[in-house]
């Protein structure tokens, strides 16, 4: 083909090639593009109620017209009248006919548009001999029929019958003249005519429906999706309001003083109950949001499947044994000893489960199987509860979707998570499925992608390394000055409540301004930002408190752990952050790793040089005796300026050579001096003394 | 072997110039306070960096002076000085030293005056007490070499 000559390509217009396509063309010319049956039924009703009003309109005019003409008739030309009283009473029928749908208003209106034809070319040619308005009539008469579109089928029809017939009243009548016969030519012309412009109609109205019917659909989704949106608004107001009336309500009792004392540690661990599922609750609903909006980012990370399974059983077997049930981990090994995984997220999954799975099992235990065959990793979640009708099994994955409202009500729960965690296994590259019998039990399965890292083995058992990831959460003990910054006190006290726990001595701010102050007077080993808090928030803190050139490592507490924001706060100048609420294996692991070196580490003192450290003191405390004549005079002549003074200077020294008690009262003195409050005199006269009376011996 | 020994030499010699690249102006540190004890500590604790020569100006007036006869790297300017605030001063100082380091000394860890400090052209600012952490933090953050 390509060494062919330019010539014999162009030679012939109608090639092989351009042949095929006109063929082709011609072919989705006359072919109309179908819709589904339904579809197509829409199509027809859709059409209909477009052609509707215009055939309304032609036969109404239609009978209005013959109605005046048969009236004129009978004054002018009597011999009309009859032909026209039968066209009148046909075209009555007609309507009735129509009107009372025994007959389709497509048939009426090809009935009516034959019977015009011919009716007009009996008229005109045999009556009053004008042939000429026979074909302008007739083509306006098919025009009105284009106008309808009732589709090019009935178009072509009607547009070729009428032709036939008028040839045929001709043939018939004798009447073969050239005038008859331009007549007729004109008529087939006309025929085809329509019945191009009726195909090429017909293509756009069937365009024009799609559009329609897709726009429809968007509008029917849409209708959907706000109806499952305000169902969700509904039933989450309903949730959240149940729990909160319940805070409310015990809150009150106790607060109107109309409860027993003995009652009140009852009400209280009721409220605590409730403010508990109202956290997990809202947590969900986070949760199912961020599913929807796309927004759940899995942080991988390497992780132990036996210390992930250790986390989860401290926290599920206590509730199982609770209420009697045995909790039982099956590792069938050969299993990875190390996978790559969002633990957070596979964890929210299996204390849901498990959760799920004590929920509703009043005897027996609870058996979680953990398998690995490449490429999947699966957990089965086994409970021996009251299992799953086939009736609410499909509606367990979808939100708020609990069996029946009494479940809600006797076993509690949102409804939310598995919903949840059905979507997090989709994420993790799995699923979630399950099979139930009712009374026997439920058995949950997840299956997620296996990812491992490079340095994974396969291991036989588990004992081992569990045991020690085990001791080492239980017996994680630090030493170090830490301080917290968080706005919200209750917050502060359980953060705090943890922190000291494990041995850390904790300083605490309120916000962003304070915590900065503290960390530029004091040195500490860690410090714990909140992100969100009034007058200066965790962002602005960090940055500023680099700008003044402080190294001090600085881990945010933030609820928010998606990628980008932990990029923000590391690029503000955060060391690590920490998702809120706190949990505990990932606070060791931040603990771990930023105050470990601390233990190697040689403290301020060690790091300085004791002797030289002790010379200072020594000089110190002789400058300040060296000073203290000056002092009582100052206070004898009350010259508070000038001792305020003085308390700033000793304060800033002091603070340096680790006198604290003395920086500690200076400061208090420099602030009654800067206030004027009067007993600034006695406190002068206290430092004077705690002077007089230190010195480096008693110090050490 | 002749070739070999002189790449050796250049070698070293490179090594040398490297590291009093890195310790640069390590013996071109001012100190502006009041206190001569506070004074004498914060350059002993600055002597724990290597840092060698320390010169110490009482007032801002004679800071101006030595460092109009003498380039120094970094100044420690407290804002606590005998009948003077050497915040408002810091400005004139810096046009007379423009490529020194200052950083802002104070007993007082107010944001506000860290703040205004950065503003009127600070690079660093330091609470009391002094200790090693925070100079070496700060330190650190002006990419002036450390010990070790």
């Amino acid at each position: 083909m390509d060494n062919a000559p330019p010539s014999a390509r162009t030679s012939s217009f109608l090639s092989r090639s351009r042949w095929a396509w006109l063929v082709q063309s011609s072919k989705t010319f006359f072919q109309f593009e179908h819709f589904s049956e339904l579809n197509e039924k829409r199509y027809h009703q859709f059409v209909y109620q477009q052609a509707f009003p215009i055939f309304r309109f032609t036969l109404c005019m239609g009978g209005l017209f013959t109605l005046l003409l048969t009236i004129m008739s009978f004054v002018n030309d009597a011999q009309m009248s009859t032909a026209r009283i039968l066209y009148a009473l046909s075209w009555l029928l007609l309507v009735v006919l129509g009107l009372t749908r025994l007959v389709s208003m497509y048939w009426v209106f090809s009935i009516y548009l034959v019977l015009s034809a011919v009716f007009f070319v009996y008229y005109r040619y045999f009556q009053i001999d004008q042939p000429i308005y026979i074909v302008p009539t007739i083509v306006l008469l098919l025009m009105g029929l284009l106008v309808a579109r009732p589709g090019a089928k009935l178009c072509t029809f009607l547009g070729f019958l009428i032709p036939i017939l008028v040839s045929a009243i001709f043939v018939i009548s004798g009447e073969l003249n050239p005038l008859t016969a331009h007549i007729q030519l004109m008529l087939w012309f006309t025929a085809f005519v329509v019945m191009f412009a009726a195909i090429i109609s017909e293509h756009g109205t069937r365009a024009m429906f799609k559009n329609h019917l897709q726009l429809q659909q968007a509008r029917q989704k849409e209708l959907e999706v706000g109806k499952a949106k305000s169902e969700f608004l509904a039933s989450m107001s309903h949730e959240i309001r149940t729990p909160l009336t319940a805070v409310i309500g015990y809150a009150q009792s106790i607060l109107e003083d109309d409860m027993p004392a003995d009652k009140i540690e009852s009400a209280v661990q009721r409220i605590k109950y409730n403010g508990d599922h109202l956290l997990s609750l809202v947590n969900d609903i986070l949760d199912v949001a961020k599913i929807e909006q796309g927004k759940i980012e899995l942080l991988e990370e390497e992780t132990s499947l036996f210390t992930l399974m250790q986390e989860v059983s401290y926290i599920m077997e206590p509730l199982a044994n609770r209420k009697g049930l045995q909790f039982v981990i099956d590792f069938q090994f050969p299993l990875p000893d190390k996978i790559l995984i969002d633990r957070m997220r596979l964890r929210q999954i299996l204390v849901n489960l498990i959760g799920n799975g004590i929920k509703f099992t009043e005897k027996g235990d609870i058996r979680i199987h953990i398998s690995a065959d490449e490429p999947w990793l699966r957990f089965d979640v086994i409970d021996s509860g009251i299992g799953i009708d086939s009736l609410n099994a499909q509606k367990i994955f979808k939100s708020f979707g609990q069996a029946s409202a009494e479940i809600t009500h006797q076993f509690g729960g949102t409804g939310l998570g598995l919903h949840i965690s059905k979507k997090l296994a989709n994420l993790m590259g799995g699923d979630l499925t399950f099979t139930s019998k009712a009374k026997v039990g439920s058995t949950f399965t997840v299956m997620i992608e296996l990812k491992t890292p490079p340095s994974m083995q396969w291991t036989q058992h588990a004992e081992q390394q569990a045991h020690q990831d085990d001791k080492r959460l239980l017996q994680a003990a630090f030493s170090g000055h830490v301080l917290l910054a968080d706005d919200v006190e209750d917050n502060r006290l359980l953060i705090s409540s943890i922190l000291r726990r494990m041995g850390l001595t904790l300083d605490l701010a309120e916000n962003g301004r304070e915590a900065i102050e503290k960390a530029l007077i004091t040195d500490y080993d860690l410090i714990f930002m909140d992100i969100q808090m009034p007058e200066m928030d965790g962002m602005q803190a960090v940055s500023q408190l680099r700008s003044f050139g402080n190294l001090t490592t600085v881990v945010a507490l933030t609820a928010n752990v998606m990628k980008q924001e932990v990029k923000q706060y590391l690029s503000a100048g955060f060391n690590a952050h920490l998702g809120k609420p706190i949990d505990r294996p990932s606070l060791i692991r931040v603990l771990e790793r930023y105050l470990s070196q601390q233990q190697g580490e040689l403290s301020e003192h060690e790091l300085y040089g004791q002797q030289e450290f002790l010379q200072f003191q020594q000089r110190f405390i002789n400058n300040l005796h060296n000073s203290l004549n000056e002092l009582k005079q100052l206070i004898i002549q009350r010259e508070m300026v000038e001792l305020g003074n003085q308390a700033h200077a000793i304060r800033g020294s002091a603070a340096s050579f680790e006198f604290t008690d003395i920086a500690e009262l200076a400061m208090q003195l420099e602030k009654a001096c800067s206030a004027g409050e009067p007993q600034f005199i006695s406190l002068a006269n206290k430092l004077v003394k705690l002077i007089e009376n230190t010195s480096t011996d008693s110090h050490n | 072997v002749e070739t070999k020994k002189e790449v050796s030499i250049v070698s070293k010699e490179t090594l040398k110039q490297q590291k009093k690249d890195s310790q640069l102006g390590l013996e071109d540190v001012l100190i502006i306070d009041d206190d001569p004890l506070l004074r004498d500590f914060l350059a002993s604790l600055l002597r724990k960096f290597s840092i060698q020569s320390i010169t110490h100006a009482g007032s801002t007036n004679r800071a101006c002076e030595l460092m109009e006869r003498q380039h120094f790297q970094l100044v420690f300017l407290d804002i606590q000085l005998k009948n003077e605030n050497g915040l408002e001063n810091l400005p004139k100082m810096i046009k007379v030293s423009p490529d020194s380091d200052f950083v802002v000394v104070s007993a007082l860890s107010s944001i506000e005056n860290a703040q205004m400090a950065m503003q009127r052209g600070a690079r660093g600012f330091i609470a009391k007490p002094f200790t090693i952490k925070k100079l070496e933090g700060l330190l650190n953050t002006l990419n002036i070499a450390t010990r070790g």
